[in-house]
């Protein structure tokens, strides 16, 4: 029994992680933007070391 | 020549065919930015020929290499200051003439050149002949045809790159310029004596010379910088030059030049381009004529939509059906394995969630395929020349119909994209209406609601034939309230916030094209993949965590003893009404005890919170808690829905959207697409809005703002709808 | 980027008469003309340049906003003028019409 919580408690943290990671990447304008299908035209989606000087 | 690798550039018109040259020479798969001025990155790729290694960049769609726009900068000091082996410049076929006059700047730049002349199909088709031969000796340039979208003429294309590779500077060498006349050659031979020709041949000092001819500001900067010569003589006898130039001619020297330039080009293509039947270019006028008609365009544009949500549930709605299913079906299966929490998790959490996401690909799909046809056939440029005629009758003047038809697909690179606008004020009017136009991922919600509550049954036909179900025409209606709204609002900022004057822009209106089923099929798997991955990541976390917040805190186990004494009543009144009516008795149980559940737990707590705030919409707290959630993407609200709803066991014998049937009227149906289409956009148009507007207060303006208007907007609808229904008999 | 204007001198419309210079704003659809002026900054002056719009350059009208963007046939391709743009242009009319109907 104890496994099933082990495994929630897990499954909860990553998302919660992950997420709140993601938004905070994504409010300081970083990281990849996996929000739409116009990504490769949207400069957005390349972090700033990448774009051409 | 470095050795082993090539470097290779693509230059060209934005509509020459450039990225589809791009891919077919690199495999790789690019999305085609369908709309001249947004400016993209520049893409890099590998492909091998013959033991030669070529690194590949596609240069940003230009008309040309003057300093006046970014795209021109970017790709300009790309060549000046990467140097690559081979610049191919992409012309298209149907229009030398003004695709060669960014060949013949590249020309002057000194760099080695290969055009490729592309969709060569079309040229002959409309009835164009080129003699290639001809105009390769006159220009001094080796020539490829091509069919880029084809993978055709690209063998010939990458010999000829490789065969200028190796000659080097011999190949520059054999290239011709372009001859500006008696009055202006010997003011460049004097200028490029001034700056030394010291024998390099990139940027050549003719280019020096004739960018100072043209009072390129960026060239005389670096004049200064570099200290080529004596740099204030340089610049003082560019400057006279001018002046004689515009004395003579009465025009701005560059715009001489210019004229100059295509004089040149058309004298070039007199001798060799003969259109044996213009006919083609006479029927797309044509069309366009009645396309973009003062009259005829709207109501044109309006039903080729509504055509295209038509087909798009009459084709979706069973896919979706048998998903749904499916999912359904996994989620009894896991159901069957156990009874714990984590089966609850991964059966109403996880599988719930996602699967309400995921069963409306198969529509979300059909519309990008419907957008995809649109674009690549040229007919949206038609239809932004027509909303753009629009928005400048109620005083918007400018390019914002880039950007907001950009939106339709997702709105972070629209505010992007804004970019292009000129005005600040203008850029940031734009900025907060754009989320009003409804973009991919408020599609579902739609999709949810009106398969709900209305019935797909057919309103009229479209010229007494085609059937136009109610489905298709609320989702146009929809996305016409979200225009309207886009445009009222934008009208009022600028009158009172912001003001300014616009419309001072030149587009190319691309030539219509026959969509590919290659490009069209490519352009929709991006996206509907874009889609997947979302489900997958964003969605797949939220619905855990939804899941958490409606399981926690649970019932305390008093009551739930009540529950199980109600069902064990009900099973001991077996006897008289009938097997039958005891299932379903139990099942109104279990179904009573999982609402007191979610109401005890975080989920209808934070949904009750809310109500009292959005009950004037027509919302409950279920409504509530899921609104809440389609903040970090809006389809989320349909994955919760369908996490609220998961009754454990008994989730799945009735359809998602039957449930919310039951439980809801169409008026709230309509309520909360109008409170999703409006209402605030997701946090990554936030940050985007956050970004380009550079500070808090606009990004806060645009959430705030629009969620406000859609409160009040639902609220509105909600209210009257109650009051007037009655009345109606509906 | 503002600067002095693309061509040479202030307007004068008086001049503009006689010389057979009209707004394009008064262009009529099928309409054949040469640019004879823009009033411009050299930014706005060039990009119509560069996209084929030269001094003395002929072009045909399609589709007249009033008010709004007009499309115009340009050495082969179909360009969109906004109307800011559009106010700016003086042409001078050909004898010439086209079928385009």
């Amino acid at each position: 029994m104890s496994w099933d919580y082990a495994i929630i408690g897990l499954a909860i943290l990553a998302a919660g992680g992950w997420l709140g990671w993601r938004s905070w990447r994504t409010l300081r304008g970083k990281g990849a933007c996996h929000q739409c299908g116009e990504s490769t035209t949207c400069p957005f989606a390349t972090d700033d070391s990448k774009r051409s000087g | 020549m470095s050795g082993e690798s090539v470097t290779v550039a693509i230059a060209g018109h934005p509509n020459s065919g450039k990225t589809s040259l791009f891919n077919a020479i690199t495999a790789l798969r690019q999305h085609t930015a369908n709309y001249p001025g947004v400016t993209v990155e520049r893409k890099e790729g590998t492909c091998r020929y013959k033991g030669h290694l070529l690194r590949v960049v596609d240069l940003p769609g230009t008309y040309s290499l003057t300093a006046f726009s970014n795209e021109e900068l970017l790709a300009r000091d790309y060549i000046l200051q990467h140097h690559p082996d081979v610049v191919v410049v992409t012309i298209d076929s149907s229009n030398v003439e003004r695709n060669l006059y960014l060949a013949t700047q590249l020309l002057e730049l000194g760099v080695p050149l290969v055009l490729a002349f592309n969709m060569a199909d079309r040229a002959e088709a409309a009835g164009l002949r080129i003699d290639h031969g001809r105009l390769s000796a006159l220009l001094g340039v080796p020539i490829a045809t091509t069919v880029a979208s084809r993978g055709k003429g690209i063998d010939e294309l990458l010999a000829g790159i490789i065969q200028v590779a190796q000659a080097g500077p011999a190949a520059v060498a054999a290239q011709r310029r372009v001859d500006y006349g008696k009055d202006i050659e010997p003011a460049i031979a004097k200028l490029s004596e001034l700056l030394g020709g010291d024998g390099s041949t990139s940027p050549s000092t003719r280019w020096l010379a004739v960018k100072l001819l043209e009072n390129d500001d960026q060239v005389a900067a670096r004049i200064r910088l570099d200290g080529r010569g004596d740099a204030q003589a340089i610049l003082d006898e560019a400057a006279r030059a001018r002046q004689h130039i515009e004395a003579i001619s009465g025009d701005a020297s560059e715009l001489v030049l210019a004229a100059r330039r295509y004089g040149s080009i058309a004298g070039a293509c007199a001798k060799t381009v003969t259109a044996v039947a213009a006919a083609r270019q006479v029927a797309s006028d044509r069309i366009d004529a009645v396309v973009t008609n003062r009259y005829l365009g709207l109501p044109i544009f309006a039903v080729a939509m509504l055509i295209v949500f038509q087909l798009t549930f009459w084709l979706g709605n069973p896919m979706a059906g048998w998903l749904e299913s499916g999912k359904d079906a996994l989620a009894a299966m896991i159901h069957r394995m156990g009874d714990g929490l984590l089966v609850s998790l991964l059966a109403d959490g996880v599988v719930e969630g996602m699967g309400a996401v995921v069963q409306f690909v198969p529509l979300i799909a059909l519309v990008f395929v419907a957008i995809a046809v649109l674009e690549d056939s040229g007919y949206m440029a038609r239809a932004a020349f027509v909303l753009d005629r629009l928005m400048h009758r109620v005083g918007l003047h400018g390019k914002s119909f880039i950007p907001m038809l950009i939106g339709f697909g997702c709105t972070v690179p629209a505010v992007l994209a804004t970019r292009m606008l000129e005005g600040r004020r203008n850029r940031l009017t734009t900025m907060m209406v754009l989320p009003l136009m409804s973009c991919g991922a408020r599609l579902p919600v739609y999709v949810l609601m009106l398969g709900a509550f209305f019935s797909n049954q057919v309103m009229f036909r479209l010229f007494g034939v085609i059937p136009v179900t109610d489905q298709a025409m609320l989702l146009l209606v929809i996305y016409a309230i979200g225009m309207v709204l886009a445009i009222l609002l934008a009208r009022l900022l600028r009158s009172t916030i912001f003001h300014g004057e616009g419309g001072e822009f030149v587009m190319e209106l691309p030539a219509y094209h026959m969509p590919t089923l290659r490009g069209v099929a490519l352009h929709a798997w991006q996206r509907t993949w874009m889609y997947l991955r979302k489900a997958g990541t964003v969605i797949l976390a939220m619905a855990i965590i939804l899941w958490a917040l409606k399981t926690w805190p649970a019932l305390d186990a008093g009551r739930r003893a009540e529950f199980q004494a109600q069902r064990e009543a009900a099973a001991a009144g077996a006897a008289a009404p009938g097997r039958q009516h005891v299932d379903e008795l139990i099942q109104r149980i279990d179904l009573a005890e999982h609402r007191a559940g979610l109401e005890h737990a975080a989920v209808g707590r934070i949904g009750h919170a809310l109500e009292p705030v959005l009950r004037p919409c027509g919302f409950d707290w279920k409504i509530a808690s899921a609104l809440i959630g389609s903040l970090a993407a809006k389809e989320v609200f349909v994955s919760q829905m369908g996490v609220i709803y998961a009754v454990g066991a008994h989730g799945q014998e009735q359809s998602l959207r039957s449930k919310l049937a039951a439980d809801y009227t169409a008026l709230q149906g309509f309520c909360i697409m109008l409170f999703c289409l409006i209402s605030a956009p997701c946090i990554g148009t936030v940050a985007v809005t956050l970004r380009e507007s550079g500070s808090w207060k606009w990004a806060a303006l645009q959430w705030g703002g629009l969620t406000a208007l859609a409160w009040a907007a639902a609220t509105v609808v909600y209210q009257v709808g109650r009051a007037a229904l009655p009345l109606l008999g509906g | 980027m503002m600067g002095r204007h693309g061509h040479g001198g202030p307007p004068a419309t008086g001049s503009d008469q006689s010389a057979g210079i009209i707004p394009l704003t008064q262009v009529q659809a099928g309409q054949e003309v040469t640019l004879a002026r823009v009033d411009a900054g050299r930014g706005l002056c060039y990009r119509l340049a560069e996209m084929g719009l030269t001094p003395g350059a002929a072009f045909w009208v399609l589709q007249p906003g009033r008010p709004g963007p007009f499309i115009v046939a340009v050495r082969g391709a179909r360009l969109v003028l906004g109307y800011g743009m559009v106010h700016r242009i003086h042409v001078r009319p050909q004898q010439r019409s086209c079928n385009v109907r």
